[in-house]
């Protein structure tokens, strides 16, 4: 007879919610907030409270899988692994390291995820290793590291409520980041004004004191203006820009030509409307935006993120409690997946592969030789199958067969390799095409650290046994690792992988498990044991220095609506669904709130098509078409549609467009163009 | 206090009066429900802050109906435990109940009326709490006034269902909030009036003024002023006072039954 509550994070968004695991006799049975959890504070969203559902569902996986004349059979993990470690080492040899390629999971824990990338780069010799950060805020990263020189939130959660001025763009806060909207709501109690840009009426536009509603992909035509009027009204920071940062000049110049006419001609934004934002914004003392996809995942996703950066230094916003470029990361542990390495351009703690001498540091730290070049990411390593350079790809956690751009083209893909290896907890629509399914344990059944969206290293603690046969992702990959006759993959422990990540890498410098604690965790950088933690990031100088003003001119979206295809497609989320689905559609409550996908669409398109509220109708772009329910509602602007991503019965990413980012290789799934059609009956 | 109840719990198992104790433990900076055997250390054992341990006790009593267990509790906690035990979930013969006393602050934070259980084993009584600014806000509004309150107050809301998780006292199987039927499924704010009225009108022969749910609203909407208000009117209809005595029929039960 035994009854524990464990404190662990909520598996789902990055908002870093303490959760505790109601555990009776070795079953999960409910779960319950943490009250004095820093970020939640005894509250939780409806996947919260719900996240200990999906952990015994029938479904999970419980043995390893091998395809056998198309079909899956069980077999034993030494079966299993012997084969991966055989097919992995030949297909090295034969075609050489670079054509494998590992997808890390923003879902599996910082040690995890150090371990999947060390095994990566030491093992299978590549820094073909990405994961699902490229698709949200791969040019948050690029583009913050190019103003700043740090790619995270600059500041933390619990300081929303200290802003004068909150504007939030592209960031549907209160669907998906809620516990970030409770705080926001708890601010505007306070007198925080918000300034709401967004195509789409979400919910946070009733609390907006100024709401522009816009063309999607007009961003920095927007904030060009933005930036200009406040020029103008003389409203800048000139001791912050003088002090603080280089380029203004040349900023000045390139906003100088964006006038509120030709913003409001580019983006729909009444120019009254945005000379009043403007004035709103350029007038507070503290500042801070807040902002998510809606402006990363663009073929100008990079000069999005750097206009938002230059808007924020140039009214004196980074540096100061209340204040900063706040991007709201949207899986539990993609700040993490990240910090720790998993990405094909950087080793852990953000340092380039390419300095000679951090090619040495971790050589001399894991004994082996490694590669000085950047690895290929995500799409990339998709486009390299089909030209051949790709042979192998091992998946950890993630499901691109639905969350990816141009479904059809990763199944031709995925379906054309030698070896595709899938680690998960459930068969995902991608783990349906793989060679061999390793079954993972869930958060649940293993202890690990989870980074939240403010840079928030929280420990979470293992309330029950592993399902079925299934184990730790990082205990799979070690295993692995030492039948390939790797050294250094011996741990006995998360807290042990925490240690080794910490030598190496200075933004960890001081965490372990025991200081971690279970109660908020500590904010990075920390880099020693002594250190305390950083609330928010560049305080009286810029992680890179000086601040750099980027001159950024406004470029069209890659696809416009044209004759054949004439409305925008925008994607997204539900507050009571999370990316695939594959938790949230297993979890009795969410899957009854919203059972499958639809097209909102304005009233004033509907009535051309002559299409009603809920008819069935084929939405279809150049990449391919799907059919979906309609709704019909104001809250979307006229010629644009949108369609939630998590539903593969109607997958929005069937029609998405995997166009990229130059500079951080995101693909622009906020815009393509598209048609909406009635279906003959 | 912790000190206190400590010496208490220890004396439960040393007498052999229970088999377990469902406190709140102190793990590494959390503080979080927890059940104590009689070989467990007891230095964890702390009374603050407050959770909804009836919902705790009631799970696992299901399991081991007869196992006596201790449980440490404050006045609205003794409350929750005699409406679950009108409604068949959980057995208060085997409930040996440690009863703490709530600080003059605690009063304060939940404008409790009876910030004490009937037994006290810890710390000292302190007066009730028997105005709330708000309510008389409220109350001097115009009905126009009030309706605007109100709506902005539930346009707010996420439909966490945390209102409905974190009351002890809410035990439907089937929750109607989750049916089509009542209230629209998927939309934000949910459906105005059916999801916040009929959780109020569900809680006004059973809520125990705990104020779970207002803490657990991720929107900060005055839910106890809502249900305040609303049982005030029950109290003075039916002469019904919640929380009180385990024998007496909760009016929601009775109606029904007189109805056929």
């Amino acid at each position: 007879m035994k009854y524990e509550s464990v404190p662990s994070i909520c598996p789902y968004c990055g908002c870093g919610c303490g959760i505790l695991l109601q555990v009776l006799d070795g079953e999960l049975v409910g779960v319950l907030p943490q009250k004095n959890h820093p970020i939640n504070r005894g509250a939780l969203c409806i996947k919260g409270w719900n996240s200990w559902q999906f952990v015994n569902n029938k479904d999970r996986l419980t043995t390893p899988l091998m395809k056998e004349n198309g079909e899956f059979k069980p077999v034993s993990w030494d079966e299993a692994l012997t084969f991966i470690a055989e097919k992995l080492s030949k297909i090295k040899q034969g075609s050489g390291p670079d054509s494998l390629a590992v997808l890390a999971s923003a879902k599996c824990t910082n040690e995890e995820n150090y371990i999947i990338q060390k095994f990566t780069r030491a093992v299978l010799g590549t820094n073909n290793i990405d994961h699902c950060a490229r698709l949200c805020h791969a040019s948050t990263v690029t583009g913050l590291v190019g103003s700043f020189g740090s790619g995270a939130m600059t500041n933390s959660v619990p300081e929303f409520v200290e802003s004068d001025v909150i504007l939030i763009t592209g960031s549907n806060t209160i669907e998906q980041h809620p516990l970030i909207g409770s705080w926001l709501l708890e601010a505007k109690e306070k007198g925080t004004k918000f300034i709401v840009v967004d195509p789409r009426e979400i919910p946070m536009v009733k609390f907006a004191d100024i709401y522009l509603q816009f063309k999607p992909g007009t961003d920095v035509a927007w904030l060009n203006a933005f930036m200009n009027i406040i020029i103008q009204e003389g409203l800048e920071d000139k001791k912050f820009i003088g002090e603080r940062t280089e380029g203004y000049e040349e900023l000045k110049n390139a906003v100088g030509n964006y006038t509120p006419e030709l913003a409001e001609k580019i983006s729909g934004i009444p120019k009254e409307k945005l000379i009043e934002a403007a004035k709103m914004f350029g007038s507070a003392d503290k500042g801070s935006i807040i902002y998510s996809m809606g402006i990363t995942q663009h073929i100008t996703g990079t000069d999005n993120v750097q206009s938002v950066a230059n808007l924020a230094m140039l009214t004196g916003n980074v540096g100061r409690r209340g204040t900063g470029v706040n991007p709201l990361r949207g899986q539990n542990n993609v700040q993490g997946a990240c910090d720790v390495g998993g990405l094909p351009n950087v080793y852990p703690g953000y340092q380039a592969v390419t300095d000679p001498n951090n090619k040495k540091k971790f050589e001399d730290a894991w004994g082996v030789q490694l590669d000085d070049k950047a690895g290929l990411t995500v799409v990339e390593i998709l486009n390299g199958v089909d030209e051949g350079k790709i042979n192998g790809i091992f998946i950890i956690g993630e499901n691109p067969m639905l969350s990816d751009p141009d479904i059809n083209h990763v199944k031709e893909a995925l379906q054309n390799l030698d070896l595709l290896v899938v680690q998960d907890i459930f068969m995902s629509e991608t783990a349906e095409l793989a060679d061999v399914v390793l079954p993972a344990a869930s958060y649940a059944e293993k202890e690990g650290t989870f980074t939240g969206t403010d840079r928030r290293v929280q420990k979470s603690s293992k309330a029950i046994e592993p399902v079925g046969e299934s184990r730790a992702d990082w205990e799979i990959i070690c295993d692995i690792a030492r039948r390939m006759g790797a050294k250094g993959f011996e741990f006995e422990s998360s807290s042990q992988i925490m240690d080794e990540l910490a030598s190496v890498s200075p933004i960890y410098g001081g965490l372990t498990f025991e200081r971690l604690g279970s109660n908020g965790g500590l904010l990075w950088p920390c880099p020693d044991k002594t250190h305390e933690g950083t609330e928010f990031l560049h305080s009286g100088k810029f992680t890179k220095g000086k601040g750099s003003f980027m001159p950024i001119e406004f470029i069209e979206p890659n696809e416009l609506p044209d004759d054949e295809y004439p409305l925008i497609l925008s994607t997204g989320r539900l507050m009571f669904h999370y990316h695939t689905g594959t938790m949230t559609r297993r979890t009795p409550v969410l899957a009854n709130e919203v059972k499958t996908g639809f097209v909102e669409m304005h009233p004033d398109d509907a009535e051309k098509l002559s299409i009603s509220d809920g008819e069935m109708v084929k939405v279809s772009s150049r990449r391919g078409e799907i059919e979906i329910a309609a709704q019909v509602t104001e809250k979307i602007r006229p010629g644009v549609i949108f369609i939630p991503f998590h539903f593969a019965e109607c997958a929005a990413n069937v029609l998405t467009n995997p166009a990229l980012d130059p500079k951080s290789k995101i693909p622009e799934l906020k815009v393509c163009s598209a048609r909406v059609e009635k279906i003959p009956v | 206090m912790n000190e206190q109840l400590r010496e208490v719990v220890k004396g439960l198992f040393a007498r052999d009066e229970v088999e377990v104790v469902v406190s709140l433990k102190l793990n590494e900076g959390c503080v979080a429900p927890h059940m104590y055997s009689k070989e467990d250390d007891l230095s964890s054992m702390v009374h603050s802050p407050k959770y909804p341990i009836g919902i705790v006790v009631s799970m696992i009593q299901k399991k081991y109906p007869d196992t006596k267990i201790g449980v440490v509790i404050r006045g609205c906690d003794e409350r929750i435990l005699i409406e679950l035990a009108k409604r068949n979930q959980v057995n208060l013969d085997n409930i040996v109940l440690v009863g703490i006393a709530c600080t003059e602050e605690d009063a304060k934070d939940c404008l409790c009326e009876t910030p004490f259980p009937t037994k006290i084993d810890i710390g000292e009584k302190v007066e009730g709490i028997t105005t709330d600014e708000n309510i008389e806000k409220i109350s001097q509004m115009d009905m126009d006034e009030r309706f605007d309150y109100w709506m902005g107050q539930f346009d707010k809301c996420m439909k966490c269902y945390g209102c409905v998780y974190a009351c002890p006292t809410c035990i439907c199987e089937n929750c109607i909030l989750e049916e089509d039927m009542w209230v629209k499924t998927g939309e934000l704010p949910p459906e105005f009036p059916s999801f916040h009225l009929i959780r109020a009108y569900h809680s006004t022969d059973r809520c125990v003024d705990c104020h779970e749910c207002e803490r657990a609203c991720p929107a900060h909407i005055p839910l106890v002023t809502l249900y305040r208000m609303i049982r005030k009117d029950v109290e003075d209809m039916f002469g019904y006072k919640i929380g009180t005595d385990v024998n007496e029929k909760p009016p929601l039960v009775t109606v029904l039954e007189e109805e056929g």
